[in-house]
């Protein structure tokens, strides 16, 4: 391919400019810095491969719209090819193709030209840049063979870069035998949680183990009770055992001992009883001979008081009248009372007959009072009373029947009158409405009579009232003293009778004087009397006015009426007079009745005769009292009586005993009966005495009698004594009493110490077992207590280490079960382990990169490099000025040799700079002009060589001429001695200035 | 009706598999999740007075060594026993009956299936008449189909619930453990088959219900989302399903596109905003995907960039409840691989090499093997399958073409 023309339209500075580069291979861009020349690089490489981006200078022009440019290029196929670039929808541009044939492309046949050219490749193998020579000024050694042998491939530089920083991600997340490494570190830190999470799981795994362990523990800490128990137990026997030897001891001492004294058969306690019943016996045999002293004196007394005492009889007699006398006295108090009563019944007795002058006193003795006389008077006065109230009030009625007929007729005579005549009713029939005055006047003159005739009758009233009302009071205190004197007499039943009879009597006084129905019709007259003035004064005063004819006419008609029932009430009047004789007539019968009554019942009873009713009625209450008075005076003579026989009866009695004493008969009662006492007292001491001396010498009898007994067995109890010990004399009593004593002392210790025991062992078992132990076995007990103090201890000890344990233990086990710690760590080393993982993946990708990288160096070490290599050789050759003139790479060997003129090879570490320019220079070349399958793109050189000498450069310049017949070479430079040498060599170059 | 709580796969003490990039308090959240997903779904279960629960298989994720496991689940028991809900245990794959169970004894409430297929039978409070079937694992590995040992009690006035640890044939990703048909259950006319094994929540059929709870937590990238397990409440008539979520921590992923984004910044404030957007109601950890093609490619090519991008997410979102456990670039490269397949020169040479390594990878492998069997950390590092390796290589390719070839020439 070659660059026929270059078009600027807008690039940077450079606006609208042309290079026409038609007859040239080698062209020189020549300028001062800033003058275009990299612009000019840049637009070239725009329109191969897009504009740069905006990380980039993307050269927009200043004074022009027109961005991008475009070339004129002949192909292999000598096709002149026209190529724009323009500024586009994408950052890159859009590019223009014209082919010679006028069909047109874009950016896939712009690639089909540049054959899949990239512009890293495109810049690897065309682009010869300062810095590529500088590079191996600034390289040390070590990478100088690595950077010429990356020079030697394509895209050397980018994948050299990858390369390196594939192999720096790799180490930094791997190193074999490295620490700090990513994966490195992290497998450390793998290693050691795994660790921690492996004892974890070891601890994990005792837990079965820490079961068992706390079972067994807590089964040995039971045992270990259970025998501290049984040792304490030992201990407590044993205390028991080093309390009770000396008790247990001595006890069985004083046993061995009392066995052999078992059959001595001694009375307990002998001597003394055997003492004491001597002092007995002695003791009784004194105070018997004192008894029989006494009873030989007291016999002689009794003989002698026996004879100064009487018979039994008289002082029996004595005792009775003795007995009596107080009865004796009231009856002489109660003869006298009688007495006085008797006189005062007799003087009642005869203020009742002086209140009866007429009576003699035999008709009070005479007369009868009976219940049946009695009964007979009370139905006689009832008779009589009941006669006397239907005589009072059939008077009353004839009275009022008359007065009433009278004044009916009256009225009958008054309504008559008032009745219009036939003449004036005929007239008022015509009028109607015409009034009577007379009528008013006579209705009151009625109305005033009616008034008088009932103010009479209230008089009349008033005066039978105040009768009656006298009558009333005499009988109501009559009944009351009657009540009284009843009551007073004891007779209860007449008494009551008599009350309840005066009750009706003050109710009779209570009652008023005039009927009240009588005041209420004077009331009611009065009024209608004063109404009738008023019509009057109202008549009068209206007289002048019209007379209502139609009212008179009704007043007519009533009145007619009024007439007509007054003509009936008076019939009606009269009728009942009639009947009013008729009764009148029958009780004048039965009062005749009754007077005869009277008469033949007074007989009967033996009564004054010829007296009305109610004097049998007051004579008959004093007659009642006067015989119960009577009655009470029989009563008391009849008891005044009997005293009086008691009286004298004891009297003779008295008499009786006095002669018996011979006292004298003339003495008064009093005076006897005080004599008669003496005696009996003086009889009574006597006897007295004699009785106790009688009981004294029975029981002094019984004393000597007791004595003897007692004596007796007191003897009986020595002789038992003597029988009981089998001996005959208290002697020898005594000798074997000696004996008996001792034993029993010891016994008696025995005892007292078997107590103790008893109390500190009460079981009847252990006792046994301890005794049997204490008196059969021989061992130190403080040794054997010793040692089981020692074990209580050791157990304690290993308890104490048994809780320690277990309490630890528990507290695992429940660590093990509760914490999450195992859960924790685990679940970070699942994370780390991840991460590993992903590193490690990260890893694969670097190292695959790294392989993939070596692989395509390895491909293009056997494939393309020799053709290179032969290229780098004959220009090396050549710019050495054949010094060095074999090149080459040692298979599987990343480095190159040179061989120089004399067989000599060197590495290129040993070349001198320069040369190894030179040796860079040719690789580049080599690879720039091997590459065949490229569209031979011209060669573009951008200062490269202004630090070479001059030799070398003349070199250079040479070999550039030569290169440029086939390959067109663009040349940049500011250098205005670059440029005098190519000028100077005359090369076919092409001066391309800017301004 | 019957109420009861179905949940398996407790895996108590079991550790989430995430990278260290975590607070410490999320670390110890993470190191109890799987302890209170069960303490809260206990709690639900006390709430909801259910008659039983069931547990079908692997409580404990590390039999021998889950003493803590034991004691909490002692703990959890107790508190049932207190309102009278009796557990029903089957033992899986992870705590087979062969290791110790009997290190802490359980609560009278604990049933624990033996290794032979047995009835239980219970009666609700409500009389309701229950059999539940099951078997525990006497081995780790137990291969056999136990279908056929599942025998229906003669009663058909009750329910019939059974209890079965192992995979379903269409199940992946499992260890083939008492594999088993959906078809061979149906066959058996229970009214509820409580599964476990898979830790995926599924539901197999509807009628009779066949179904897997999934378990109680997520433990790595793969076990992603809610996370807990049934309420079932079942009549004769009809079946109903709660899920109750309880797992604390949830995996989530979330993917961002570098489409039309222009710089990191965007990028971060992308990625913030879908984090914003998650509920707040559990912690998560939150894998990160980039995708998409775009301007960033390139800079997310470069590890050092990613790294820093990490970095800068986890100091900008990482919290005590929030954890960005991965990021995971898969931005695809613009470049035409074919156009430069057949050139001669470095780039072919790159593409026909990964080739040439993806086809024949013993060379890669012996070069890995530097690392992955070095004798302090091949026990650390998981077994780096062809097609995970081939992925990498890719990744490497990737790096190599992105660095190699600027984007713009690229097109």
């Amino acid at each position: 391919m070659k660059i026929l023309k270059i078009y600027i339209y807008g690039y940077g500075k450079l606006v609208d400019q042309e290079w026409n580069l038609e007859d040239e291979m080698f062209s020189l861009f020549y300028g001062e810095n800033e003058s275009g020349k990299s612009t000019l690089m840049a637009l070239l490489f725009a329109v191969f491969f897009g504009f740069p981006s905006k990380k980039e200078n993307q050269y927009i022009p200043r004074n022009s719209n027109n961005y991008g440019g475009s070339i004129l290029i002949r192909d292999l196929d000598q096709r002149e090819i026209f190529i724009e670039r323009t500024s586009g929808k994408y950052q890159k541009g859009i590019v223009h193709i014209q082919f010679p044939d006028g069909s047109t492309g874009s950016e896939h046949e712009l690639n089909q030209l540049l054959k899949g050219l990239d512009s890293n490749t495109f810049k690897g193998i065309f682009h010869f840049g300062l810095d590529g020579l500088q590079g191996i000024n600034e390289l040390d050694p070590q990478h100088l063979n690595q950077y010429l042998y990356d020079a030697s491939m394509t895209g050397a530089s980018e994948l050299a870069k990858l390369e390196k920083q594939l192999e720096l991600e790799k180490n930094r997340l791997f190193k074999k035998r490295g620490v700090k490494p990513e994966i490195n570190a992290l497998t450390q830190e793998l290693s050691e949680l795994e660790k921690k999470i492996i004892k974890w799981e070891e601890r994990l795994d005792q837990y079965e183990c820490l079961q068992q362990s706390i079972q067994v523990k807590e089964a040995a800490l039971l045992e270990q009770k259970e025998e501290k128990k049984r040792i304490q137990e030992q201990l407590r026997w044993l205390d028991k055992r080093i309390t009770l030897n000396p008790i247990i001891s001595e006890w069985h001492a004083y046993r061995q001992e009392g066995k052999d004294e078992e059959n001595l058969g001694f009375p307990v306690d002998g001597v003394r009883r055997l003492e004491g019943l001597n002092e007995k016996i002695q003791e009784a045999d004194v105070r018997l001979s004192v008894e029989k002293d006494r009873l030989a004196e007291l016999t002689d007394k009794k003989e002698i008081s026996s004879k100064e005492l009487c018979n039994d009889k008289s002082i029996r007699e004595m005792k009775d009248l003795e007995k009596h006398h107080m009865f004796y006295s009231n009856l002489l108090e109660d003869a006298k009372s009688l007495s006085v009563l008797k006189e005062e019944l007799y003087c009642y007795q005869r203020a009742i007959e002086e209140e009866w002058p007429t009576i003699d006193k035999q008709t009070f003795e005479k007369a009868q009072y009976d219940p049946y006389m009695l009964e007979q008077y009370d139905d006689m006065k009832e008779k009589w009373s009941r006669l006397r109230t239907t005589e009072d009030r059939l008077i009353d009625e004839e009275k009022k029947k008359k007065q009433e007929l009278n004044i009916t007729e009256q009225q009958w005579q008054m309504e008559s009158d008032s009745l219009l005549s036939d003449e004036m009713l005929e007239r008022y029939k015509k009028l109607e409405n015409n009034e009577d005055q007379n009528f008013q006047e006579k209705e009151k003159e009625l109305k005033s009579e009616q008034l008088k005739w009932i103010k009479e009758e209230c008089k009349r009233k008033e005066a039978i009232g105040k009768r009656n009302k006298k009558l009333f009071t005499t009988g109501a205190i009559l009944t009351m003293l009657a009540a009284i004197a009843t009551t007073i007499n004891g007779e209860y039943i007449l008494s009551v009778f008599f009350f309840v009879a005066t009750i009706p009597l003050v109710f009779g006084l209570r009652k008023p004087l005039i009927d009240r129905s009588l005041l209420e019709q004077v009331a009611h007259l009065e009024n209608e009397i004063e109404i009738i003035q008023e019509q009057e004064r109202t008549t009068s005063i209206n007289n002048s006015l019209t007379i209502d004819v139609s009212r008179q006419l009704n007043e007519h008609h009533e009145n007619l009426r009024k007439v007509n029932d007054l003509g009936t009430k008076m019939l009606f009047i009269k009728k009942q007079l009639e009947d009013w004789t008729q009764n009148w007539m029958d009780l004048q019968d039965e009062w005749r009745n009754l007077e005869r009554d009277i008469k033949e019942w007074s007989e009967a009873a033996k009564l004054p005769e010829g007296n009305d009713i109610l004097f049998y009625g007051k004579f008959l209450n004093s007659l009642k009292i006067w015989n119960q008075k009577a009655r009470e005076i029989a009563d008391i003579r009849k008891k005044e009586q009997g005293i009086l026989n008691q009286i004298s009866k004891f009297e003779e009695r008295v008499m009786e005993i006095a002669k018996t004493f011979s006292l004298s008969e003339k003495a008064s009662m009093p005076s006897l009966y005080r004599e008669i006492l003496v005696i009996l007292e003086n009889q009574q001491q006597w006897k007295e005495t004699s009785l106790r001396e009688e009981e004294k010498l029975v029981s002094l009898n019984d004393v000597i009698s007791e004595l003897e007994k007692e004596k007796h067995l007191y003897v009986a109890k020595v002789d038992s004594l003597l029988y009981q010990a089998h001996v005959d004399t208290e002697e020898a009593f005594r000798e074997k009493g000696m004996k008996a004593e001792l034993y029993n002392i010891n016994k008696s210790k025995e005892k007292e110490l078997w107590v103790q025991i008893v109390t500190i062992v009460p079981d009847e078992s252990k006792r046994v077992l301890l005794i049997e132990d204490i008196i059969h076995r021989d061992r130190d007990d403080n040794e054997e207590q010793k040692v089981l103090s020692e074990d209580v201890t050791r157990i304690d000890q290993e308890t104490n280490q048994l809780h320690a344990d277990l309490s630890y233990q528990i507290n695992e086990l429940k660590y093990l079960e509760e914490d999450g710690t195992y859960e924790e760590q685990k679940q970070k080393y699942t994370m780390i382990k991840q991460k590993l993982n992903d590193y490690a993946k990260e890893w694969v990708v670097l190292e695959t990169g790294a392989m993939m990288i070596e692989k395509v160096k390895d491909i293009y070490e056997k494939e393309r490099q020799p053709k290179v290599l032969k290229k780098a050789q004959d220009f090396f050759s050549r710019l050495t000025s054949e010094e060095y003139t074999y090149l080459f790479a040692p298979i599987g060997e990343k480095r190159f040799v040179v061989e120089r003129n004399d067989g000599q090879r060197f590495e290129p570490t040993q070349l001198s700079r320069g040369t190894c320019e030179m040796l860079y220079l040719s690789i580049r070349l080599g690879l720039a002009l091997e590459d065949s399958s490229r569209e031979q793109f011209p060669l573009f050189l951008d200062e490269t060589f202004v630090n070479m000498d001059k030799q070398r450069r003349i070199n250079v310049w040479s070999l550039l001429e030569e290169i440029s017949i086939e390959r067109q070479i663009f040349y940049f430079s500011c250098h205005e001695h670059i440029l005098n040498e190519i000028n100077d060599y005359k090369a076919p170059g092409f001066l391309q200035a800017f301004n | 009706m019957v109420r009861f709580i179905h949940s398996a796969d407790l895996h108590l003490g079991r550790s989430l598999k995430a990278s260290s990039n975590m607070t410490d308090p999320f670390i110890y959240m993470a190191s109890q999740a799987t302890y209170h997903s069960f303490e809260k779904l206990v709690t639900v279960a006390i709430s909801k007075k259910v008659d039983f629960f069931l547990v079908s298989g692997d409580i404990y994720d590390e039999e021998q060594r889950s003493i803590k496991g034991q004691w909490f689940f002692r703990k959890q028991a107790l508190r049932l026993q207190k309102e009278s809900i009796p557990l029903y245990i089957i033992h899986g794959n992870h705590d087979p009956l062969v290791y110790k169970d009997n290190l802490i004894s359980m609560p009278e409430n604990v049933h624990i299936f033996s290794s032979k297929v047995s009835s239980m039978f219970l009666k609700t409070e409500a009389k309701e008449e229950v059999y539940i079937y099951g078997f525990s694992y006497p081995q780790v590995a137990y291969m056999e189909n136990p279908v056929p040992l599942y025998q229906k009690e003669r009663n058909n006035e009750a329910y019939h619930i059974g209890m079965l640890h192992g995979q379903e044939s269409g199940q992946l990703g499992h260890d083939p453990y008492a594999p088993f048909t959906v078809s061979s259950l149906l066959e058996k006319e229970f009214d509820y088959w409580a599964l476990g094994h898979v830790h995926k929540r599924e539901v197999l059929t509807d009628n009779p219900p066949v179904v897997y709870p999934g378990n109680v937590q997520g433990c790595h990238r793969k076990e992603s989302g809610p996370k807990g397990a049934y309420l079932v409440e079942i009549t004769k008539k009809e079946t109903s399903l709660s899920f109750i979520e309880t797992a604390p921590i949830a995996w989530m992923e979330i993917r961002v596109s570098i489409n039309g984004l222009l710089t990191v910044d965007e990028l971060i404030d992308e990625v913030g905003e879908r984090i914003q957007a998650l509920e707040d109601t559990r912690a998560y950890i939150l894998s990160l995907v980039i995708d998409g093609k775009g301007k960033l490619h390139k800079l997310l090519g470069n590890s050092e960039k990613r790294k820093e991008l990490f970095e800068l997410l986890i100091e900008e979102y990482s919290t005590n409840d929030m954890s960005i456990e991965k990021l995971l670039i898969q931005t695809k490269s613009i470049i035409d691989k074919e156009r430069w397949r057949n050139q001669e020169h470095l780039i072919g040479d790159i593409i026909r090499t990964n080739e040439a390594l993806t086809a024949d990878n013993s060379e890669v492998k012996e070069r890995l093997a530097t690392l992955y069997d070095h004798r302090h950390i091949r026990n650390y590092l998981e077994h780096l399958s062809d097609k995970e390796q081939q992925k990498l290589a890719e990744e490497a390719e990737n790096i190599l073409l992105t660095t190699l070839i600027g984007e713009e020439e690229a097109l």
